[in-house]
């Protein structure tokens, strides 16, 4: 039954719309506007302006940031897959004792706030000398973001059917060789999925980057645009040319893989 | 498929993971709160204090005043991401032609970083040359620019309008998978006895997504909470200590004070405070669920 949409749907539409994309969008205009124009508070940029990005690009050591975040973004990612793939096909398969409860703990972690637990970490990561390494960033990384890949990823095993996954058995399959032939090529768009959130976290978490790093060595995009103000005050050409530059990769993903991401987020709501 | 060992093997190296990141610095930090632990003195070592770190706590102002601010700014956030969510989610469960543009728009606030969404809103939040005053003038609606994050009074507001825009994704994307659940002939039935809109929305889908909206709302508060970073970088807490949270305070005891024993009783209290919200907001899920 299809009715006409309403005059008060559009208008509702159209306001939601604008309230998702002005303050990116404002964001990108600024970071094509000389300084002059952002402080008459002109709308559209006159020209083109780039040179907000190659100064940012050029000086500061924000190019070695986007390393570092992509770096430990990249690994996070993938040792969340390895280490959650695993763990969700045990919590979407197997009957075992402590099952609800091991769950709830997934679950429980991915909303623990890490400040809580922040400080002997702290304590830990300085006595081994691991401070401003990577190795300090993925560590918390993959335990907190792992517990979030493993309930999202038992909703995806849960939706194939085990019909195929019983026959293999049957015909002398190895758990191995279940996971690795059958599961995961079936799974393939899920585990894709969870990679990006994973990824996505990782690259805008901020508590701990900017707790456990002290330099260039290992410090991430986001504690680097939130100090970007203090080195240079009230340029808010290249700030916002540093914020679009940090975040238009992972916008324009999350933009063509919305229908993948968006299962995703809500995978676990639905099965649960 | 019964196993009697593999499943644990299975997740050996998540639950690994978990023990050394958060349950060992938990127990970690219970210890530190009953110790005189400062960084400063890094010879000296950690004494027990017993209660005192808990008695000095709920001494001071500044820890009380900032549980009175997270608990505006939670209610603040929570009421704004509601309304915006229950909207956008009605809004993208209808058909129309361009709804999955519409469903990457709602993302665009998920994807960006806290910090860049931070960044985004203070510009815009600028008193001389900032978008919404440049907006609220010219609209006739004030006649001097509103000193947004300068002035203790509009402070609040600013950072609590910032996370409303940054996690409301999440709320109405579960309250969608929510809307998803609910057969389309409850609403035909309706419509045959008559009823308005309104009255539909009422009787029939909210009682429905009832269940996504608290978990929803479960994780978004504790996003709200946990999430210090928009805070950190708009205001710093300040002007003052219109805008220290709890966390944010937390955090300044740790890293900026390096008194560990003190932020660990923090801590302590945070958890249970946050445990207790849990088990309300679920124990209230599933009254709503069995009736």
């Amino acid at each position: 039954m299809k009715k006409k949409k309403s005059l008060l749907f559009w208008i509702g539409l159209v306001l939601i719309i604008l309230i998702n994309i002005i303050p990116y969008l404002w964001t990108v205009l600024t970071s094509l506007k000389q300084q002059g124009e952002i402080y008459d508070v002109k709308i559209l940029p006159e020209t083109f302006f780039l040179d907000n990005y190659v100064a940012v690009i050029t000086q500061s050591g924000f190019l070695t940031n986007i390393f570092n975040s992509i770096f430990v973004s990249g690994v996070t990612a993938l040792v969340c897959i390895l280490i959650g793939v695993p763990a969700a096909y045990a919590f979407a398969r197997m009957q075992f004792k402590l099952k609800n409860i091991l769950f709830m703990l997934v679950l429980f972690i991915t909303i623990f706030p890490g400040i809580f637990i922040i400080s002997p970490l702290f304590s830990f990561l300085r006595s081994i000398g691991a401070i401003d390494t990577y190795f300090a960033l993925i560590i918390p990384y993959v335990a907190y973001f792992t517990p979030l890949v493993v309930w999202i990823l038992t909703g995806f095993f849960r939706t194939i059917p085990p019909a195929i996954e019983e026959v293999a058995i049957m015909d002398g399959c190895s758990v191995f060789k279940l996971i690795t032939r059958i599961v995961l090529p079936l799974s393939l768009p899920g585990i894709l999925t969870v990679g990006i959130i994973a990824f996505t976290l990782s690259w805008n978490e901020f508590l701990f980057a900017l707790i456990f790093t002290s330099s260039d060595n290992a410090r991430t995009v986001p504690v680097a645009i939130s100090q970007f103000q203090g080195i240079h005050s009230l340029n808010w050409g290249q700030m916002t040319a540093a914020a679009v530059t940090a975040t238009i990769p992972i916008v324009l993903i999350s933009i063509a893989l919305q229908k993948y991401i968006i299962s995703g987020l809500t995978a676990g709501a639905i099965k649960e | 498929m019964k196993y009697k060992y593999l499943p644990y093997l299975l997740l050996v190296p998540v639950f690994t993971m978990i023990i050394v990141v958060v349950f060992i610095p938990l127990v970690t930090t219970i210890i530190y709160s009953f110790q005189s632990y400062r960084l400063t003195n890094t010879e000296e070592k950690a004494n027990f204090i017993g209660l005192d770190n808990y008695v000095a706590l709920f001494q001071d102002d500044r820890f009380i005043s900032s549980l009175l601010t997270s608990l505006i700014y939670i209610a603040g956030s929570v009421i704004g991401m509601l309304i915006l969510a229950l909207i956008t989610a009605q809004l993208a469960n209808q058909a129309f032609k361009g709804r999955s543009l519409f469903r990457a728009t709602i993302l665009l606030p998920w994807a960006v970083a806290p910090v860049v969404a931070a960044q985004a809103w203070k510009f815009m939040f600028e008193t001389d040359f900032g978008i919404i005053n440049h907006i609220l003038k010219s609209l006739g609606l004030i006649e001097k620019n509103i000193p947004w994050l300068v002035s203790s009074d509009h402070a609040m507001m600013s950072v609590i309008l910032t996370n409303v825009w940054k996690t409301t994704p999440l709320l109405t994307l579960i309250i969608i998978s929510g809307l998803q659940t609910i057969s389309k002939e409850l609403y035909e039935s309706a419509d045959i006895d008559g009823a308005s809109p309104w009255k539909k929305y009422y009787h029939i889908t909210l009682p429905l997504i009832r269940p996504f909206i608290a978990m929803g709302l479960i994780f978004t508060t504790l996003q709200t909470i946990n999430v210090i970073d928009i805070i950190y970088v708009m205001t710093g807490g300040g002007p003052g200590e219109a805008t220290e949270i709890f966390t944010l305070y937390n955090y300044k005891v740790f890293f900026q004070y390096l008194d560990f024993g003190l932020g660990g009783a923090m801590a302590v209290i945070g958890v249970t405070v946050i445990g207790i919200l849990i088990y309300l907001y679920s124990r209230n899920m599933n009254k709503q669920m069995d009736t």
